[in-house]
Formats: C-alpha cells, structure tokens, sequence
C-alpha cells in the first residue's frame, strides 16, 4: 500500500519540479533578409506563490538587444512572455530574439543625375 | 474586536499590490538615424472586481445575499478580457496622441507595449505603459 503512495509522490514531485508552463503573449516584427547577426535578450522575474509587486523586471530587455546591435537596427524581433509555477514559486521571463541588420548608406546622386532631375 | 478580524483578513493583504504583467510586445529599435532620446507614457483607469466586491460586502453585513448579488452581475461580465472590469473602455486611445506629443518630430523607435494590472484585492489598477525612444538628429 505504500509503495503505490511513495510512486506517486515522486511522480508528483518530478512533475512539480519541471515547473507548470504557460504562454502569456508572443508578438514578431517584420524579419529582415539579412539574419546573420541574431541576438537574444532574456528578463525574468522570481517570486514566491507568485506574488509580485512591481513590473520593473522587463526594463533593461531593450538597453540589452541594443548593447549587442550598437548603432544598428534591431529587427525580427520575437517577443514571448512566460510563466512557469514550481510548487509555491514563480518565475516570470520575458525572453527577446532579433537580428542586428546595419542598412547600407544612402547612395548620394551624382552631379551629373541631380543636374538632370532638376531640369 | 473578534468581529473586525475577518475585514482585517480580508483587507491587510490588499494593502500591498499585487502586479500582473499581462502583454509585452517589443518593435523594432533602430539605432543608426540619429540619437536616442528615452520617453514613457502611462495611462491608467480603476478596475473592479465584483465578486471581490460582493464578499467584503457580505462579510461587512454577514450576509451571503450580497455575494449572490456580485455572482449574478459576474455572469454579465463573463467573457474574454484582461485584467478587471473598467468603467471607461477608452483610457488607452490617447497613447497615440500623447507618443507625438513628446516626439513631435514623429521619429519613433524601440516602442515597448506593456499592459499591466496592481490588484489591490476589490479594485485594481488596470494600466497601458508605452516606452520607446524618439530619434533626434
């Protein structure tokens, strides 16, 4: 009688233990060609029966996809916010993918085609 | 003083909020059209929770009649919806307005779209948060 009682309590616990997941908003912006820079930034925020006081934790999400796209354009930007319950904690985690695309400058017309265009 | 220990129950945990992050949507940050210059707006509106409503109600007047009440005017409230119920369905419009407002040069970039929530167990605070950056040149 008891071992079927032991059984389950581990099965309960590992299951406690993998954390109970949930998917709360997930949005995308426009992907580039270019996707050979992708960067990834990632919040969360611990708290103990999910009892949070603030949302401050989501801050630093875009100072940190521009550090590593400094003077450049971040975009295909995944955003996906989360949820996992571990028995009586919660974490929250806000988790950011994108590319760092650096447009090429702007060709200046010659003289020659800006005389043109103005006549 | 035995009498008031529920209401005290009911109501010292809802002195301290409780917030909810319900969506978070991050645009494209371009960061190569000239300087940066951090803004944010915040807009808010008083949420309520009608059972909540009905419970203190009921523990005030130790009735269950109240509660029944707040049951009943939950049901019209059902559906699909984030955070509490609020009065004034249009408190957000004028995000938009206020995002030119602080950048009138209407280069905006990195805009973060937060929708939040501080329970304070009968009513809440229901919130729209819009951080970006305005490009200056």
């Amino acid at each position: 009688m008891t071992k079927p009682i032991l059984a389950l309590a581990i099965v309960s616990s590992l299951a406690a233990l993998a954390g109970c997941t949930s998917l709360q908003s997930v949005s995308v912006t426009q992907i580039p060609s270019d996707r050979s820079r992708p960067l990834r930034a990632e919040v969360s925020n611990t708290a103990f029966l999910g009892i949070h006081f603030t949302n401050d934790f989501i801050e630093p999400l875009t100072a940190q996809l521009m550090s590593q796209c400094p003077r450049g354009r971040v975009t295909g930007i995944l955003t996906k916010q989360e949820a996992s319950l571990y028995v009586v904690v919660q974490t929250r985690r806000v988790v950011a993918t994108g590319y760092c695309v650096y447009d090429p400058a702007p060709v200046q017309p010659s003289e020659a085609t800006a005389m043109q265009e103005t006549h | 003083m035995r009498r008031f220990l529920p209401l005290f129950l009911v109501f010292t945990p809802s002195l301290v909020g409780c917030a909810t992050l319900h969506r978070a949507q991050l645009d494209e940050i371009d960061g190569q059209h000239g300087h940066l210059v951090p803004f944010e707006i915040h807009v808010s509106e008083t949420g309520v929770n009608t059972k909540a409503v009905g419970q203190i109600a009921s523990v005030a007047m130790r009735s269950s009649r109240p509660s029944q009440i707040a049951n009943i005017v939950a049901l019209f409230q059902f559906g699909p919806k984030t955070g509490n119920v609020v009065y004034d369905d249009e408190f957000a419009d004028a995000v938009a307005g206020t995002i030119l407002e602080r950048c009138p040069t209407a280069r905006v970039t990195g805009l973060m779209s937060l929708r939040e929530s501080t329970n304070y167990y009968a009513v809440s605070g229901e919130y729209v948060t819009v951080r970006g950056y305005c490009i200056v040149d």
